[in-house]
């Protein structure tokens, strides 16, 4: 494709997606450099759901663009060779494991399906499944499980295995450690450092939880009613939040000498 | 008289080639106006404790130990008692509204016909309540909300309309499971404000389930952590974070990435959380705990003082924790 290493790995302009007479995402324009890590925070109904969906064509933008390693998938892929090309760019991770893996599939076979897709060649499915099962902390052996036998955790840790199947150079996370007991949570975070540090993968980290977005990453966007309110370095805009609604969010995480409705507006 | 006091809860409950402990013994107290909390990562027991408290458990688990209520024990309660119990003097909100509300039924209907049924109230009186309860949890215009459908209201509203059904009967005690866990953040801190407000003005003491360490902390008095069916520790919600003494409580702590700063490696715990169906012959939390002596995987500890409060653990008096 032709692709210098520099140009950004997502390129958005004007995205917007309206249902009815609901404007979801207005107006979006982002980049995403190769290897980097956006979080996109906001709450029910703030449009960042939706803005994920659009990038791995889920949902087709109303209008706007949406450039992915050099391509423009602004519009859902026309053919299956499109597709998987696309799978190889973009994959996506999400909030609740128990729902987002087959029952009847094995974590092999599930690898192994992903795998093929994306173009490995038969005699290597099995390896390159024991090297993806690997890669995300878990034995061997679960490679023979189904889901209904796995914990949270372990079907997050399948479902973020699966994603990195097709090598692609991008994952989106939405609100993909929100279900995960503290415990586990924190095992999956520095399974996802890790991960960005062997592979350069790319994250776009979607979640309402500002301290797991100030861990994993380094530039963030604050969305409301479908628009970016705030956008910075995420150190800068979570230590000194300039728009009011990021100062609201900021004052409700409860934390040592907290109190409840402390930045309550109404 | 503390208005709850809990010894000895265990609880069985049918697994597949019979019957498993679940609840190992849970001793807890609540006084009077006093806010509990009883924090837990996934399998810990701390919504069967407070399920257990509201008799709200499916039939086939069997709970023993002593529940006591002013001093009344409810297991010898008569139905009429237990009802009037469980309506009137013990309140419970759940995690997400929309299971514990009938979806084809309006608000109105809910909250009236709750009072009008328990209470034998007319309906006309049983309204004025509703629409005084529902103005007093910050839901504007009430007497339209009465006609709304549940579908119709977005999760932090319909939570603030289950907390006033629980209002309508003055309940002494209100047990709250991750009430808030469904809801946004900015939602979150405004809905533990108001139960925050209406316990005050009240008296009402309150049983508080969270995993979040740090909201139990905000909002409760006393806070017990729990780990596969047993309270590991038992402390003032101010002494969390300078004087929490067991490996497990710190763990959590530890493990939560801060707001403040960014670390370079969060501490995680290894492994998973155990439930209490688990056969473990010691220690529970031994398995994932970086301070395991052998004693710890053979013999199940029991509560001992360290710091003036309660700790399970071997080596509560002799690990020293910088504070955190």
């Amino acid at each position: 494709m032709g692709v210098g290493v520099s140009a950004p790995l997502i390129v958005t302009q004007r995205l917007r997606k309206v249902y009815g007479d609901l404007v979801a995402v207005d107006d979006v324009s982002f980049e995403l450099p190769h290897g980097g890590s956006l979080g996109i925070v906001g709450e029910s109904g703030s449009g960042k759901t939706t803005l994920a969906k659009m990038l791995v064509g889920l949902e087709r933008p109303t209008s706007g663009s949406i450039e992915i390693a050099g391509e423009n998938c602004s519009l859902p892929a026309k053919s299956a060779r499109q597709r998987w090309r696309r799978a190889r760019s973009l994959q996506i991770v999400f909030q609740d494991p128990y729902s987002s893996l087959d029952p009847r599939q094995t974590v092999g076979d599930a690898l192994r399906e992903a795998l093929r897709v994306s173009g490995v060649d038969r005699n290597l499915l099995d390896a390159r499944a024991r090297a993806l099962i690997d890669l995300v902390g878990m034995p061997e052996r679960v490679l023979t499980s189904r889901p209904s036998v796995l914990s949270g955790g372990q079907r997050q840790r399948t479902a973020i295995a699966r994603a990195l199947a097709t090598e692609p150079r991008g994952l989106i996370l939405d609100e993909s450690v929100a279900a995960l007991d503290v415990s586990i949570q924190a095992q999956i975070l520095n399974l996802l450092a890790d991960i960005r540090e062997q592979t350069g993968v790319a994250y776009v980290f979607v979640s309402h939880d500002l301290a797991v977005v100030r861990h994993v990453t380094d530039e963030v966007m604050v969305m409301r009613g479908g628009q970016i309110v705030e956008r910075g370095e995420t150190g800068s805009v979570l230590d000194n939040p300039r728009h009011e609604y990021t100062q609201l969010l900021r004052a409700s995480v409860p934390r040592p000498g907290w109190v409840p409705g402390s930045g309550e507006s109404r | 008289m503390s208005l709850l006091e809990v010894e000895g809860l265990t609880l069985d409950v049918p697994i597949p080639g019979g019957m498993g402990r679940i609840l190992h013994g849970v001793d807890l107290s609540v006084g009077a106006g006093a806010a509990v909390g009883i924090v837990g990562e996934s399998g810990s027991g701390k919504s069967l404790t407070v399920r257990s408290i509201a008799g709200l458990l499916p039939p086939a688990a069997t709970q023993k130990g002593n529940l006591r209520f002013f001093g009344e024990d409810v297991a010898s309660m008569s139905s009429d008692r237990l009802r009037r119990y469980r309506s009137a003097q013990v309140a419970m909100v759940f995690q997400d509204p929309r299971a514990a509300i009938n979806p084809v039924r309006k608000v109105g209907d809910f909250l009236i016909e709750n009072v009008v049924t328990n209470l034998g109230w007319s309906r006309s009186r049983a309204r004025d309540k509703a629409v005084e309860v529902l103005d007093e949890v910050g839901v504007t215009d009430p007497e339209r909300r009465l006609t709304s459908f549940p579908a119709q209201l977005s999760g932090g509203l319909l939570q603030r309309v289950m907390i006033a059904s629980t209002l309508l009967y003055e309940p002494e005690l209100l047990l709250a499971d991750e009430p808030t866990t469904a809801l946004d953040v900015t939602t979150q801190s405004a809905v533990m404000a108001l139960i925050d407000k209406l316990r005050r003005e009240r008296g009402m003491a309150m049983v508080f389930v969270t995993h979040d360490l740090e909201l139990a902390a905000a909002v409760c008095d006393t806070i017990h952590v729990m780990y596969a069916g047993r309270i590991v520790e038992t402390l003032p919600a101010d002494e969390l974070h300078e004087k929490s003494r067991h490996p497990y409580t710190r763990a959590l702590l530890d493990a939560r990435p801060r707001l403040e700063a960014r670390e370079t490696r969060l501490r995680a715990i290894p492994g998973q959380p155990a439930s209490g169906l688990e056969d473990i012959a010691g220690c529970t939390f031994a398995p994932r705990c970086t301070f395991v002596l052998d004693a710890c995987r053979s013999d199940q500890p029991s509560m001992v003082l360290a710091d003036g409060h309660e700790v399970r653990c071997h080596r509560a008096g002799e690990i020293l924790w910088g504070s955190a």
